[in-house]
């Protein structure tokens, strides 16, 4: 695992548009984008599932800025005093220069965006912000990275806490790349990527018994093979084969919907 | 799939019954706007299956229109206020044309405080005068407490204009008068206009499912489902939501699925108070809000009263005591835009909520923190498919 060392050189490289969508206990979960993380950073496996933590185990958590607006202008400076007392922030490197800021609100002392910085809208998943304590990192461009003080290794205690303020960071591995039919798509469930329609229904083979009453992965009429993928023009409607095999669409986006002797089929 | 839908009627027999006469003089009575609920004389046995599913089309605060709720008018806005509390002499001048660009940067900066601060993001750190609020006896909603209900403070009830008493709904108090609510045109304010569309657009769509129906009569052991769902509701031309469209309750997180104990009484539908929890998400279609705290429909102790209606549908209302800074939530996610441009003052609406709030009772300081509220629910038959197992509930989040 490559470890991260020069934040703004990593920004750089990650100038891409990455999906910051929050990382609260009720919402699903964006997948990582990278796999290079802070230094100590690494992800570990609880029984709630994948989460980042620092070198002791400890579980990262993160503030969620947008929830702090109300008692701070700047949320990225909330965490003083009591907060600070029960929370240590995941500090970057002395001396490392921030990347972003918590934009200012419509009407007020606007502030573009400075050049050089990131709108967390568009963040990659780890910048720097300045925080009560010096830089800080940021995860997924809202989130100010903290483990609790206190806290034993593993423990997810207080993910959710303070009306979803505080959130394990939970763990996506980055979305494969596939190369595959244009109705084919990817799905993180049950602890892995599973192909999947579309509308997320999973993909499966297996050999269908007469009166086959499984639904096939339907294929247009000038449809051309791509990589793995082929066209069975066999039946009555065209059907995709992978690597040979007839590929069928589950009723539901759960491994639970997969009919016996089907196998669910993986990137 | 199994097929799950639900049973919804599409009109009931007593329409037949009553005939076209009787049908109309009901709706007469009811008005265009009414809120209270009609018992029909018969109501028709329940399906076989005792279940009835709904849509709710109308969600929205039950405004009384009239000069008796707000004699001095609505509550003025932003500039309007700023000029209100300046000296004569000085008010005179910046009313001038000419100090139009004075006038207008200092009731701007009104708006602003120290670092950044503005009267909507952070309204706890503005001090501002109370706002008009309603002084008409009379609104629409129910009675929370039973009259002095020992977590309740004190407060002023209302009567409805159909002749019940002892009605909590210290939002609409406040709220009343604000331009909002009411509107200027003796019709509704934004609010109402704004609610139905994020109905109709899916995002905060409710539907409600009974089981377990005897009689639409009296029945003393009716199970409610009262949920959100992510299906557009289809509609006509006009925006009439359709009946016998098919919902399903939502399964994705955060998803909102109300289990309530009711009862049937002569027609009327009365579920036990509980914390009822629905989607109010003020972020454009989006899973949460643009900025800030996520926002929800959160009524605590609430209760909800339906009557059955000769169209099939339910009308009645949902009660309830509301966190006070939940009722500004969506100017606050607005920012400094929401005093600038819609000229709100959320400082000033946040103080007078707390000045009269009346539950939700903090057990450390005996402060109430919540006011009673209602809304106005009216629901029409629809097929709803129910998920009561979904994977996506809401785990135990640690306080």
């Amino acid at each position: 695992m490559l470890v991260l060392r020069h934040v703004p050189l990593l920004a750089l490289a990650l100038g891409f548009a990455a999906p910051a969508l929050a990382q609260p206990a009720d919402l699903p979960i964006p997948a990582a984008t990278t796999d290079t993380y802070p230094p100590g950073v690494k992800v570990l496996k609880t029984a709630t599932g994948a989460v980042y933590a620092n070198a002791r185990g400890l579980v990262l958590y993160g503030m969620d800025m947008r929830t702090l607006i109300r008692w701070a202008p700047n949320p990225a400076l909330y965490c003083v005093d009591q907060c600070a007392k029960e929370w240590e922030p995941l500090l970057a490197p002395a001396g490392t220069k921030p990347n972003i800021e918590y934009p200012r609100g419509f009407g007020g002392p606007q502030a573009t965006v400075p050049a050089g910085f990131v709108q967390p809208q568009k963040a990659p998943d780890w910048t720097v912000i300045a925080g009560p304590s010096g830089p800080q990192w940021v995860y997924k461009g809202w989130h100010l990275v903290y483990v609790r003080k206190g806290g034993k290794p593993e423990a997810t205690t207080w993910d959710g806490a303070d009306k979803l303020t505080w959130n394990t960071l939970k763990f996506v591995p980055p979305v494969p790349v596939i190369a595959a039919p244009p109705s084919v798509s990817t799905a993180f469930t049950a602890g892995a990527y599973a192909l999947t329609d579309k509308d997320g229904r999973l993909l499966f083979t297996g050999k269908c018994a007469d009166p086959c009453a499984w639904t096939p992965l339907g294929a247009g009429m000038a449809s051309r093979g791509v990589s793995d993928w082929t066209v069975s023009d066999k039946g009555d409607h065209p059907q995709w084969l992978f690597r040979g095999q007839p590929v069928w669409v589950s009723a539901e986006a759960t491994a639970a919907s997969v009919p016996a002797g089907g196998a669910v089929l993986r990137p | 799939m199994k097929d799950t839908r639900r049973w919804a009627p599409a009109a009931w027999p007593a329409l037949r019954v009553m005939g076209l006469g009787g049908c109309a003089a009901v709706l007469l009575a009811l008005g265009p706007s009414g809120v209270a609920e009609t018992t029909p004389t018969k109501l028709p046995a329940p399906p076989a299956n005792g279940e009835m599913g709904f849509v709710v089309t109308e969600f929205v605060p039950p405004v009384i229109q009239g000069k008796d709720a707000c004699p001095k008018g609505t509550v003025p806005k932003i500039k309007d206020q700023f000029l209100l509390g300046l000296p004569e002499a000085e008010r005179t001048r910046l009313s001038l044309k000419e100090n139009e660009k004075e006038f207008t940067a200092k009731w701007q900066a009104s708006v602003f405080g120290k670092n950044g601060t503005n009267i909507c993001s952070q309204p706890d750190m503005f001090t501002r005068p109370d706002m008009r609020t309603v002084e008409s006896k009379y609104a629409w909603g129910l009675d929370l407490d039973g009259g002095k209900g020992k977590d309740s403070c004190e407060h002023d009830e209302f009567a409805t204009p159909d002749g019940a008493s002892g009605i909590d709904n210290q939002e609409y108090r406040v709220m009343g008068c604000t331009l909002e609510w009411r509107g200027s045109d003796g019709i509704g304010g934004d609010i109402a206009v704004g609610m139905r569309q994020f109905h109709a657009s899916g995002e905060w769509t409710q539907v409600i499912l009974l089981k377990g129906v005897d009689s639409l009569e009296n029945d003393l052991d009716v199970t409610v489902i009262y949920a959100n769902t992510p299906d557009r509701p289809p509609q006509d031309s006009k925006g009439n939501f359709l009946r016998g469209g098919s919902f399903t309750v939502s399964d994705k997180a955060p998803r909102n699925r109300n289990a309530l104990k009711g009862r049937i009484v002569n027609g009327v539908l009365t579920t036990d108070p509980q914390d009822i929890k629905l989607v109010e998400t003020w972020g454009q279609g989006g899973a949460r809000d643009l900025r800030g705290n996520r926002t929800k429909f959160d009524y605590r102790r609430a209760r909800l009263r339906l009557a059955f209606q000769p169209d099939g549908s339910l009308r009645g209302m949902l009660g309830g005591y509301k966190p006070v800074f939940d009722i500004i939530q969506s100017p606050a996610l607005g920012g400094a835009g929401s005093a600038l441009v819609a000229g709100i003052d959320c400082a000033q609406y946040l103080q007078t909520l707390r000045k009269y709030a009346d539950g939700i009772r903090d057990p450390k300081t005996g402060k109430c923190t919540g006011v009673s509220g209602a809304m106005r629910v009216i629901a029409i038959p629809a097929f709803v498919n129910d998920l009561p197992g979904a994977a996506g509930s809401l785990k135990k989040v640690a306080k």
